[in-house]
């Protein structure tokens, strides 16, 4: 019984071991990318409690789904396509939510200097952009913000290479319609506010 | 190329992704046509102030990281305890097939304790082994007994039936000796 009882505790040592350096493995190449899932998911679900809520998911799942993620492959669109997964599982939910605005530093900046080209800039496009349907944010945020190329982001997203060119196309299309229509909006209340400051 | 390629092939040009003797035609056009090297310029400075902005966004995820952790951690145990199930099934069934195979000798210890004599002598049951509907041990012990009982062997076959009825059922087995 004694031999048995010893030979029982010999594995679980070596299973904890393993976890451990699981763990490690893990801390090292899923958790350097969680900022870029949290700005992700901030596109995603246009509300900071609903994109942290669903980082955590996408982190947590990703651990649960470690043992499938094999090493040298791309870690960073693996976990964008957990987070979208997550996303898209509890979609509904997130995409009904009220859409919390939040001023990015750029906008802080912008704000404090309004009466700079590159700040006006900012946030028409940043505005622009926010306007943007879930689909065009999404696929516009993994090209142009992320760096994926067209064939990682049709992986990610699970669609066709095509399809991902013409969404993206459509995007480029949407934004500079958006970023248009905004321009003159300022502009318009530009000149409102300097015509009321003259009177 | 035309005009209506570049504007075709304008996304994979920005993301790097077209092959190399196209992007050569695609800048020899954009040297050409100055309408469409404005364009292409003019979606290439979208993309960078985007891009700046999005990225100078402040983002702090070490609450949630450290929140992660700690579900990381709570889920642990329950992947040790997932390990060792089929450890335990295999035990068990090793176990089950070991008393099934020698139900008078090892599940039934206190039928054999029985002393020679009158019924009246023999003590309780240690253990309940009463027949259940679908326990393979007590339907042993009732099926080894009865065998026992029926070649008219000995004293523990009466012993055995001694502790064999079944008080829950609504109907009880006869009894063989009166």
């Amino acid at each position: 019984m004694r031999g048995g009882a010893g030979k029982h505790q010999g594995p679980m040592g070596v299973k904890n071991e393993s976890i451990a350096s699981r763990q490690r493995r893990f801390e090292h190449i899923a958790m350097p990318h969680s900022r870029s899932l949290l700005r992700m998911a901030l596109r995603l679900a246009n509300c900071a409690w609903a994109a942290e809520d669903l980082v955590q998911q996408a982190l947590l799942q990703a651990w649960r789904g470690f043992d499938g993620f094999h090493d040298g492959t791309d870690a960073r669109a693996w976990l964008f396509r957990i987070l979208l997964n997550a996303f898209y599982a509890q979609g509904r939910k997130l995409r009904t939510a009220p859409t919390v605005i939040q001023l990015t530093v750029h906008d802080e900046e912008a704000t404090s200097h309004p009466g700079s080209t590159a700040a006006f800039q900012a946030i028409t496009v940043v505005q622009a952009f926010r306007a943007l349907s879930l689909e065009h944010r999404t696929v516009l945020h993994l090209s142009v913000v992320e760096g994926f190329r067209c064939r990682e982001i049709a992986g990610i997203l699970s669609v066709p290479f095509g399809t991902v060119m013409s969404r993206l196309s459509r995007a480029r299309q949407a934004l500079r319609d958006q970023i248009a229509g905004g321009t003159k909006k300022l502009c318009e209340s530009g000149v409102a506010a300097g015509s009321k400051k003259r009177r | 190329m035309t005009c209506a390629d570049i504007s075709e092939l304008c996304t994979p040009y920005l993301s790097g992704e077209l092959e190399a003797d196209r992007v050569r035609a695609f800048e020899d056009h954009l040297r050409d046509c100055p309408e469409c090297a404005a364009e292409v310029e003019l979606q290439r400075g979208i993309d960078s102030l985007l891009r700046g902005a999005i990225l100078a966004e402040r983002v702090d995820t070490g609450a949630i990281e450290d929140r992660a952790r700690q579900w990381i951690a709570a889920e642990q145990p329950r992947r040790r305890l997932s390990g060792r199930v089929p450890t335990v099934i295999a035990a068990a069934l090793v176990l089950s097939l070991a008393i099934l195979g020698e139900p008078d000798t090892t599940a039934h210890q206190d039928v054999l304790r029985c002393r020679p004599g009158p019924r009246a002598q023999c003590p309780p049951p240690a253990v309940d082994c009463r027949p259940r509907v679908g326990c393979p041990i007590g339907r042993a012990a009732r099926d080894s007994s009865v065998a026992r009982h029926q070649l008219g062997s000995s004293r523990v076959s009466i012993a055995a039936r001694e502790t064999l009825p079944d008080r829950r059922s609504p109907n009880p087995a006869p009894r063989l000796y009166g």
